[in-house]
């Protein structure tokens, strides 16, 4: 059998000292400032205040992009067309997430609907750059839709900044600007008017130039004060 | 040159500040991590992680503390952080014995008896392994040599008289267990 040892709390002391005992290799504080000097400096590191504005600019952004979605579906609207509008059957051909297919049934002739796209982002000058979508008719064809390209043109739709202090920045729509056409076959026979154009502006003016008379309701406008900063 | 005078110099930018807070608390802060770990390698990852956290976090220390008790708390979460991932855990259960707390080199008076000590080691790191985890945590924090009970209680974020109590009812616990395994209370 065999023989007892004995222990007391010194050599329980001694035992649970060897558990921790030691220190880091000597290669620790040579590999803790290299990682240092790779990382961000604390004087570099953002104060409270500054997610305080960001949050700030961020709700400012929200407000403003609800006053566009506000004027979008306030303009005027006749009964029938928006009765034919809750059926449109584009509506449904248009892809889930495509700016088009997020178009309430609302939407109806002859006022011009701005809806910001997916895709909005500030731009390094501050004013929001819009990926804008006018949609004439009762109802929306996606606007990556191949058919919207291929489909003849009926009609030109011009934009007017009204308050662009660049005119450049709404130069490079130009080519994109102009897209209309018929929807695809099986879809409303009234014709869809699709705008898809990159737009940096502060005040806009949509206009249709061109319109065929039998086929589209009298031309309209729509102002948008789109003074987003 | 005092810890708050090196704090406010790396604060402003000053690395070589900072790296001398690191050779001043570089074993405490190994100490802490191996304590919550039991492994060396993961004890001075998790002290590095902790040394970059609490660089990061520099201007968020408010002198409230002592910049010790500061850097052990980070030090602290960033090893049960390690100790909780499911990655740690898989890896002790796969290799086990690659993850517990190291055999200390202690020579002794004479082979009989650093067998006699080497035996003791083994068993109280078995025995210290099946402690409930917050005894074994403050057992271990007070083993150190490094720490007063204000301290680990302050690491633990438990009022310094449970952090007292703990080292003492596990330190009998443990030594209960140890009678259970044929050891004699001398």
């Amino acid at each position: 059998m065999r023989e007892p040892r004995h222990i007391n709390d010194d050599d329980i002391d001694r035992a649970l000292k060897g558990l921790v005992d030691g220190g880091p290799s000597r290669a620790f504080r040579a590999a803790v400032m290299r990682q240092l000097a790779g990382s961000a400096s604390p004087r570099r590191a953002r104060p409270a205040w500054r997610f305080a504005l960001a949050g700030v600019a961020g709700a400012a952004l929200l407000a403003a992009a609800l006053g566009i979605w506000s004027l979008r579906v306030s303009g005027p609207q006749s009964p029938d067309r928006a009765t034919r509008a809750t059926t449109a059957p584009s509506a449904t051909a248009a892809g889930p997430d495509s700016p088009a297919a997020r178009m309430p049934s609302s939407v109806t002739p002859p006022v011009f609907a701005l809806h910001a796209g997916a895709g909005t982002r500030t731009s390094a000058a501050g004013r929001l750059r819009l990926p804008l979508v006018g949609v004439f008719g009762q109802s929306a064809l996606a606007a990556d839709d191949a058919t919207v390209a291929d489909a003849p043109v009926v009609a030109q739709i011009s934009v007017t900044p009204l308050a662009a202090p660049d005119p450049l920045e709404v130069a490079p729509l130009t080519p994109t600007l102009a897209s209309a056409g018929h929807p695809p076959a099986g879809a409303s026979p009234v014709p869809d008017l699709l705008l898809v154009a990159p737009l940096t502006f502060d005040s806009l003016k949509l206009e249709k130039v061109d319109v065929p008379p039998l086929t589209l309701p009298p031309p309209a406008e729509t102002d948008i004060k789109g003074k987003l900063r | 040159m005092r810890d708050a005078e090196l704090v406010d110099a790396a604060r402003e930018g000053d690395a070589a500040a900072f790296g001398e807070l690191v050779e001043r608390y570089q074993r405490l802060v190994f100490r802490v991590a191996l304590s919550a770990l039991g492994s060396r390698e993961e004890a001075e990852d998790a002290a590095q992680d902790a040394f970059l956290a609490a660089y990061r976090k520099l201007h968020m220390f408010r002198g409230e503390a002592s910049f010790k008790t500061w850097l052990l708390a980070i030090t602290w979460r960033h090893a049960l952080d390690r100790r909780g991932s499911v990655a740690r855990r898989l890896r002790v259960f796969l290799s086990p014995d690659e993850h517990s707390w190291p055999d200390a080199v202690q020579p002794g008076p004479s082979q009989e008896q650093a067998l006699v000590h080497d035996e003791l080691r083994r068993r109280v790191r078995a025995v210290v392994k099946t402690l409930p985890r917050g005894y074994r945590d403050a057992l271990l924090l007070a083993n150190t040599g490094e720490h007063t009970f204000e301290e680990i209680g302050q690491v633990l974020g438990i009022p310094t008289g449970t952090a007292k109590w703990r080292v003492v009812e596990a330190k009998r616990q443990l030594k209960r267990k140890l009678v259970g395994l044929g050891y004699v209370d001398a």
